[in-house]
């Protein structure tokens, strides 16, 4: 295990004044604000995610999977009871909890 | 020798094409996370090359957060012990290429030699995808393999391209500002680790768990993590917008190579899920599937077992009367006999058992019971994704406990391992088979035919199930805190079930049933025989005089009274050596505790004996209360054990009925003491386990015997 450099480094001064300076507030975003929470759109209608915002891992695995801003993505269906919903993202089929998709803007497609 | 790894997104066939490649029996599913342990194979390619094949586990992404991914990662960096391997082999599922490009390029940012494997050629075929093969080489810059691994299709191509493989061209992605300066940090940060390394690498530590990273390299993850916090907005933390990046990237090499004849049709995994999953339909195919299962089980496993026991009990007899009377035929025929007829009775029932779980597995249908059930599943406080380990463990808990490795939440996943034991397991079903036939099977079958008996086993699996739900409701709530993973599941899509995928766990479960299951139970067997028949004992000399003297009178040599008196004697004669054999005083020791589920102390015997496995309690209630009965009828196959243990031990159905709750629910199983031992780390969970499991299984069945006996069944 190569650890023997990273004892030597210095301790990381310089880089805090970075992460100040990094992309701080949702008013630089790149990223429209606004959509519908993907748990309110309409099953079968066609979407375009706009943003994750599901905190931590999770969001971070949800963008992993193909749901970037752009990514087509769609309701197939929901579980009764307030379970899961089943999307079609890209060209598969993901489940996932309803407020995990809370947490996911999309925009519905013009028709 | 070329050390080969398979990577993959889960269920593209990377299992599949291990198996293909190396000839082994590795079990493979239509469900994702299937491969939960490093395996590797070997195989010599047509041109004479010795390859050894890794096979990873399936992963979305080598960013590390997964146990599952931390091992992929490891293996790819050589890190995990062993040398990198020579060549990666990423398997792409053709119909999905854009969500395994992601992995495809973390794992070119290795700088390992790549070679793409375009799996599932046949269904990509069928839904009218085309992939220009030309441009896709140029554009990932490495040899890219159409391949169909369940038929073999393309595995000379794979071949040659594997042993001509080099290092990938990494791919220029166009990273956004906050990306760039996130990696200038990130390179000042590592130093030498990343010199030399291209940006895509150096993104791949940025965006792991610094908890993982830390693992690999002490002090770098937190370091990492301090120079770079989260972002106050998660859609726009550096991590996301490198994703996103990438897949912008992908995205245009997936625009220019592959074209979709027809655009969002329903497909029919989409026309078949609209019944399956329908809100309430869905819920009735559920329960429908799974009564048919059991009553398919049991109803139709017993023509076969009646073949088998009439078999064995034919060899017994021939083996009795071929044989002189010595302690070396009883041997034989109590104990070795008894314990290989106890094995071979229920391969009828596992095999059936495997070939409905099989079946539905390979088809897709078990991944959309966690979509139907998930809800349930929260409210109790279980993760959806423990739905198929729960269920995978009706066949048995050890790899059950394994398969709870693809769990993201390590207290979920402690959570999981807790219950996973209260499964109805196959070891458990010979029990049931021997009560049920014992004193549930009198009366009429029920409405449509189903036999009594069937619903009571099935009774039992859903009390097993019941009361896994209620312990982790309970556990979640004290022992166990925290945890919650929300479900993140890909479903895949249906799929015929492969005769050749189906046929090979049926080969192998039933294999293994009988060779390891049976040969511990065999040995068990004799063990307890040479138990029960030492000391040498019986009747004081008193007694047998007077016993004898009552036979003298009964009647002349011959009469019939004159047998059923002699008979008497030697029953009596029996009962006394059993009572002052080893095995004998050990049951009077437990009696008193099981006096109160109804159990006496030749059950204890067998409760004794199934705690090293559960399924030596047929053959040891065979022998014990055999002894003694008439030597011309073989008391020590299951469905006379089960007539014996009504007539001679006085089993009711109450009792019956307590002694299955017992073994439905107590854990008795040093295999999955063992496992449980190794997956927590811990002795303190399997204790936990022991406690708890046997405590409730004492708790139920004094609860259903008192209670029987107060509502006044006998």
């Amino acid at each position: 295990m190569p650890t023997a450099p990273t004892a030597t480094l210095p301790a990381p001064v310089g880089v805090l004044p970075v992460a100040a300076i990094g992309p701080p507030a949702w008013s630089l975003s790149p990223l429209p604000l606004g959509g519908v929470p993907l748990d309110r759109l309409a099953t079968g209608t066609p979407a375009r995610v706009v943003r994750v915002d599901a905190p931590g891992s999770l969001g971070d695995r949800l963008v992993e999977l193909g749901l970037t801003p752009g990514a087509a993505v769609a309701v197939l269906r929901r579980a009764p009871f307030g379970g899961p919903l089943q999307l079609r993202v890209r060209e598969f089929v993901l489940s996932i909890q309803r407020h995990t998709a809370a947490g996911i803007a999309v925009l519905p497609d013009a028709a | 020798m070329i050390e080969v790894a398979l990577v993959g997104n889960p269920n593209t066939g990377k299992t599949t094409l291990f198996n293909r490649l190396t000839g082994a029996h590795a079990h493979v599913g239509n469900y994702p996370g299937v491969t939960v342990e490093r395996r590797h194979g070997m195989r010599t390619s047509a041109q004479g090359g010795r390859w050894r094949v890794h096979d990873l586990p399936g992963c979305y992404s080598l960013v590390a957060r997964s146990p599952e991914e931390e091992l992929a990662w490891r293996a790819l960096t050589g890190r995990g012990g062993q040398a990198p391997p020579d060549v990666a082999v990423v398997v792409l599922d053709a119909t999905n290429l854009a969500r395994n490009l992601l992995l495809f390029q973390q794992v070119v940012d290795t700088g390992l030699p790549v070679v793409a494997a375009l799996n599932l050629m046949d269904v990509a075929r069928l839904d009218g995808i085309a992939i220009d093969l030309s441009g896709l080489c140029a554009a990932l810059g490495c040899a890219v393999v159409p391949l169909v691994a369940h038929s073999g299709e393309g595995l000379p191509e794979l071949e040659r391209a594997v042993e001509a493989a080099a290092t990938a061209v990494a791919p220029t992605i166009a990273w956004p500002p906050a990306v760039k300066l996130a990696l200038a940090t990130a390179r000042a940060e590592l130093g030498p680790l990343a010199e030399g390394r291209p940006d895509g690498a150096v993104a791949w530590w940025l965006a792991s768990d610094p908890a993982v990273v830390d693992r690999i390299t002490p002090g770098l993850g937190a370091r990492l993590e301090r120079a770079l916090p989260r972002a106050a907005d998660p859609a726009l933390d550096v991590r996301r917008q490198i994703a996103t990046a990438r897949f912008a990237h992908i995205d245009a090499i997936v625009a220019r190579c592959v074209r979709t004849r027809s655009v969002n049709q329903a497909s029919v995994s989409d026309r078949i899920d609209r019944v399956v999953l329908h809100p309430w339909l869905g819920m009735a195919l559920f329960l429908g599937l799974m009564t048919l299962l059991f009553q398919g089980v049991f109803i139709g496993a017993a023509p076969a077992m009646a073949a088998v026991e009439t078999a064995m009990a034919a060899v017994s007899s021939l083996v009795r009367t071929h044989l002189p009377a010595s302690l070396a035929r009883d041997v034989i025929v109590d104990g070795v006999l008894a314990g290989v007829a106890g094995t071979l009775m229920f391969v009828p029932q596992i095999v059936m058992l495997f070939f409905g779980v099989a079946v539905l597995e390979d088809s897709g249908y078990l991944a959309r019971t966690a979509f139907l059930v998930d809800r349930v599943m929260q409210r109790i406080g279980l993760p959806g994704q423990a739905f198929v380990p729960l269920l995978s463990a009706h066949a048995c808990a050890v790899p059950a406990l394994l398969a709870t490795r693809t769990m993201t939440n390590a207290r979920d996943r402690l959570l999981t391992l807790l219950v996973v034991p209260l499964m109805s397991c196959s070891a458990r079903l010979p029990v049931y088979t021997l009560v049920t036939a014992a004193v549930f099977a009198d009366g009429a079958p029920l409405f449509g035919g189903f036999a009594l008996g069937g619903f009571v086993v099935a009774g039992m699996y859903a009390l097993g199930f019941v009361a896994a739900l209620g312990s982790a409701f309970v556990l979640r709530r004290t022992v166990v805190r925290g945890g919650g993973a929300p479900l993140l599941l890909e479903m895949p899509p249906w799929r015929w079930p492969r005769a050749r995928n189906v046929a090979r766990v049926l080969v192998d479960r039933g294999w293994g049933f009988v060779s390891q299951t049976g040969s511990v139970i065999v040995a068990l067997t004799v063990v307890l025989w040479v138990l029960m028949t030492f000391p040498r004992g019986g009747l004081d000399a008193t007694e047998r005089a007077r016993l004898t003297q009552v036979a003298t009178e009964a009647g002349p040599v011959g009469s019939v009274a004159r047998a059923a008196a002699e008979r008497a004697l030697a029953r009596r004669d029996a009962q006394v050596q059993l009572e002052q054999s080893f095995a004998g005083r050990i049951g009077k020791a437990v009696e008193p505790a099981i006096a109160p589920l109804g159990f006496d102390w030749r059950i204890g015997i067998g409760l004794v004996g199934s705690f090293a496995a559960r399924e030596v309690l047929v053959p040891v209630m065979g022998q014990v209360y055999g002894r003694g009965s008439d030597a011309d009828v073989d008391d020590t196959f299951a469905a006379s054990v089960g007539q014996t243990l009504v007539q001679q031990g006085g089993l009711t159905p109450l009792k019956g009925l307590s002694l299955m709750v017992f073994f439905a629910l107590a854990l008795q199983c040093m295999s999955t003491v063992a496992a449980l031992r190794r997956e927590s780390g811990s002795w303190r969970w399997p204790a936990l386990a022991l406690v708890w499991l046997n405590g409730l299984a004492w708790v139920a069945s004094f609860a259903v015997y008192q209670g029987g006996r107060l509502l006044g069944y006998g």
